[in-house]
């Protein structure tokens, strides 16, 4: 597979917090989920990949291009999705669009319109009047009007209802359906990436706590469920976080044969959900 | 690419609409009001000073309302290009403005030539220097600093500044200069002045650009 954004040894430090050695890859046709709770590092890193931040070391490399050195070349060919859209308020969606996709060597308007009749979005309508939805949506709009090769997304989902969640989660599934796209996507609401991501980083102050694919990640990893007597101090080894309440007892662990073996049909086995991935391994944290 | 800094600049002066025509119209009812003579020329500097102390703060404001840092640097497009558009845009407006004065003054001129004097081209190049040192007053505290405290240490400044020119022209010592320069031909002082303004603008620009190229959104 070809690799269409490679950080790496990433580091930026503020006063009081720092992003360390940050190190990963994404692959052509893949959804990447970008994990970790608020604070955590999200979109510093974003930033840092978007030149908006500086990092103090490492390299980052989006298309085959420098993230500095050939930033005009390669935000050309970005879909950026920013938290909160930031536009010029008081134009229109139409105006906007108008000042936006001259900047763009491949802008499609035909493209443009058609999502933009499917978004159901009012071009005559001031971007200040809009809901959250209805900007997140024009933000994906503008990003998907110029052939982008990656997608680039900080919380695109955050504050929008869960119906409008799941249409941009099948938005984003139909673009990389060519292969030829990827699309790198930070959020706080794991169940989001429990549909669509085929790869999941986990960030943890600063730092990257646990990446891979998704499904092995999820096969590597058990949760288990038992009462108080079963656990004792020794297992912890086993487990990447225990939840202990008086009666029962709840773990997510990465050595799936160890525990079975311990256990055996005395606990109770589940596949983790990405939620129960990310709470427990910023928990240890 | 050259043309990114037209959109930039087309970006720029269209975000601003609501703004501009206010500017523009403000040199229209200006030299009725406030004027010095028949020549106008210091009447034309307070206008130009007013509108480039204003207009650099209203797109400032713009930029803190909307986040356009954020925005702009996300485009396709070179901070240094974000910087020169900006720029583009200042002198854009301060040439319609210089017209749009012109224009007025020439119109009171013909209704009531014995008060209002017509305008001479000469005052252009000192309306340059006012531009460019308000301009390079600003814009790099403001792209140091946040709009506010940008704002407040730009009029100290000026403020400041008005103050020196003040005390210098109470000192003997000037008289000579003075007398130097009056005996000078009007096209020696506009060269010596479209020089400073240069200088002054050419100082700002890379300043500008070497603190925005550093700067962290």
């Amino acid at each position: 597979m070809d690799t269409v954004l490679e950080v790496k040894q990433l580091n930026k430090c503020f006063k009081d917090f720092s992003l360390k050695n940050i190190d990963f890859k994404i692959e052509k046709g893949t959804i990447t989920g970008f994990v970790g709770p608020n604070g955590a590092g999200k979109t510093t890193t974003i930033k840092c990949i978007l030149n908006l931040l500086h990092s103090d070391s490492g390299s980052i490399t989006a298309l085959g291009l420098d993230h500095v050195k050939e930033e005009r070349k390669l935000k050309d060919k970005l879909g950026i999705v920013m938290d909160f859209g930031y536009y010029y308020e008081d134009l229109t969606l139409g105006e906007m669009k108008r000042l936006t996709a001259p900047f763009y060597t491949k802008w499609d308007e035909k493209s443009y319109q058609s999502i933009l009749k499917k978004f159901q979005l009012p071009e005559h309508k001031k971007i200040k009047d809009l809901s959250k939805g209805m900007r997140m949506k024009y933000s994906i709009l503008l990003a998907m009007s110029h052939d982008a090769k990656l997608f680039i997304m900080d919380e695109p989902t955050a504050g929008l209802d869960p119906i409008v969640r799941m249409e941009l989660i099948d938005i984003l599934k139909n673009l990389i359906q060519d292969e030829e796209k990827a699309v790198f996507l930070s959020t706080h609401i794991t169940s989001d990436l429990d549909k669509a991501a085929d790869y999941l980083i986990f960030l943890n102050d600063g730092k990257i706590v646990l990446q891979g694919a998704k499904d092995e990640i999820k096969d590597s990893h058990v949760i288990v469920k038992g009462s108080n007597k079963l656990f004792d101090q020794d297992m912890s080894q086993y487990f990447v976080g225990i939840n202990k309440t008086p009666y029962a007892v709840e773990g997510l662990s990465n050595n799936k044969k160890a525990v079975r073996q311990i256990f055996q049909n005395d606990a109770v086995y589940e596949v983790p959900t990405v939620e129960d991935l990310l709470l427990y391994y910023t928990r240890r944290a | 690419m050259k043309s990114q800094l037209f959109h930039l600049v087309k970006m720029e002066l269209f975000s601003s609409k609501k703004s501009l025509p206010m500017f523009i119209l403000f040199p229209i009812f200006y030299p009725a009001f406030f004027r010095d003579g028949k020549t106008d020329i210091l009447s034309y500097i307070f206008c130009i000073a007013i509108v480039g102390f204003l207009l650099f703060n209203g797109f400032a404001e713009t930029d803190e309302k909307f986040k356009t840092g954020i925005m702009l640097n996300t485009l396709p497009v070179k901070r240094s290009e974000i910087i020169d558009a900006r720029f583009i845009s200042l002198y854009i407006v301060y040439a319609v403005i210089t017209v749009v004065y012109f224009l007025a003054a020439a119109a009171l001129h013909v209704i009531k030539p014995d008060i209002f004097g017509i305008m001479n081209l000469s005052v252009i190049p000192m309306g340059l220097v006012i531009v460019s040192v308000i301009n390079v007053i600003q814009m790099p505290l403001y792209y140091i600093f946040d709009i506010q405290k940008s704002r407040m240490m730009s009029i100290l400044i000026m403020f400041g500044i008005i103050i020196l020119i003040t005390f210098m022209f109470m000192q003997s010592w000037i008289t000579p200069i003075i007398n130097y320069f009056s005996a000078m031909s009007t096209a020696f002082i506009n060269i010596i002045l479209l020089l400073i303004a240069a200088i002054i603008f050419t100082v700002n620009r890379s300043v500008s650009e070497r603190i925005y190229l550093k700067k962290e959104f």
